[in-house]
């Protein structure tokens, strides 16, 4: 047996392996995991959240990864019954512009007011990806797909702002806020040029 | 392998594991007992009728419960985690009985759930033991906060 045959063998054997769960879970998973990953408003928005995490420190960097996650499943129940939030879309730009502007400024406002803020979002965001939910091949693969992710592009965040404790990485974290913005503006603007 | 690859039964061991492993290993021995027992208990009594509705909304619920418990590192005592795990391993190992065909050998089918109960719950109290640095134990309440999350959801579309 060559080695192309060899490498054809294993991957026929690894899709048998996860053929328990191809085809329905891992389907519903990555078609989960990839909504946030893929959905660049969504993407930028939790990567922004990680940031300003790292930005706002103790105890935000870690209760914002924390209860994100719960809020954002708060917003799927929602979504995922059908439950109408308006302005979703718009929701889910204005976050990222909002967001962008805390990170490219470095702005520290009061503990609370930061959980709130990024409470709504999360639960514009979460809404967004469970009204998905009820068509997905396997919702319980889809929801825990998009949770992972979410929770994955937070840590990504904060790993990146670990960067502030230099003078040069703290200008590039605030230019990521900056990113973050003109990507939530482009969307805002698509989202209303599009009503 | 059901145990492991089906979703609605792996978070809320890993669930159970990650919350064992918390409060240490003097209490995360007993759950390495109670929940395959369990486990075993339930896959037995879910060979029958019993409580058909009841259970599926019971584990969704399993899945918020543990994830909330890990997600704010509450401590438990001992009697409340290994009451809670022998629970939550009835109910889990009644709906993989409810699930066993004319195809599998019930007795094999027993031990095999229960010992991929044991083996998940093991492994992740281990690691969870192990840690020591902050940043570690704030990942195992993020964990925690993702099972309770994706439980959230479960029980939305339920």
């Amino acid at each position: 047996m060559n080695f192309v045959e060899e490498a054809n063998q294993m991957r026929f054997l690894s899709l048998q392996l996860l053929g328990h769960a191809s085809g329905g879970v891992g389907d519903g998973f990555m078609s989960g995991f990839l909504h946030p990953v893929f959905g660049f408003d969504h993407l930028v928005a939790m990567v922004a959240v990680g940031l300003w995490g790292a930005q706002l420190r103790q105890p935000a960097i870690w209760v914002l990864p924390v209860t994100f996650p719960l809020v954002m499943a708060f917003g799927g129940v929602f979504g995922a019954n059908g439950l109408s939030l308006p302005a979703v879309e718009q929701g889910i730009a204005i976050s990222a512009v909002v967001l962008g502007i805390m990170v490219a400024f470095c702005v520290r406002p009061p503990f609370w007011v930061a959980g709130v803020m990024v409470g709504v979002f999360a639960f514009f965001h979460g809404h967004a990806h469970g009204s998905e939910l009820p068509h997905a091949v396997v919702p319980l693969a889809y929801g825990a797909g998009f949770v992972i992710a979410t929770g994955l592009l937070h840590l990504a965040g904060i790993a990146l702002g670990a960067l502030i404790e230099w003078k040069r990485g703290d200008y590039f974290v605030r230019s990521c806020g900056v990113a973050v913005c003109v990507v939530g503006l482009y969307f805002l603007c698509s989202s209303l040029l599009a009503t | 392998m059901h145990h492991v690859t089906a979703f609605e039964h792996l978070f809320p061991a890993i669930g159970i594991g990650l919350l064992a492993g918390q409060q240490g290993p003097k209490i995360a021995r007993w759950v390495l007992m109670a929940f395959p027992v369990g486990l075993a208990v339930g896959v037995f009594m879910g060979q029958g009728e019993l409580l058909s509705t009841f259970i599926p909304v019971f584990n969704k619920t399993s899945f918020v419960v543990l994830g909330l418990l890990v997600a704010g590192a509450i401590r438990q005592p001992l009697w409340a985690l290994v009451g809670l795990s022998f629970i939550f391993g009835v109910t889990h190992g009644w709906e993989n009985g409810q699930e066993l065909t004319g195809g599998f050998t019930p007795t094999l089918f027993l031990m095999g759930v229960s010992l991929a109960g044991l083996m998940i719950v093991a492994v992740v109290a281990a690691v969870v033991v192990s840690v020591e640095k902050d940043w570690q134990h704030i990942a195992i309440r993020v964990t925690g906060s993702w099972i309770a999350a994706i439980g959230l959801l479960f029980l939305a579309v339920a």
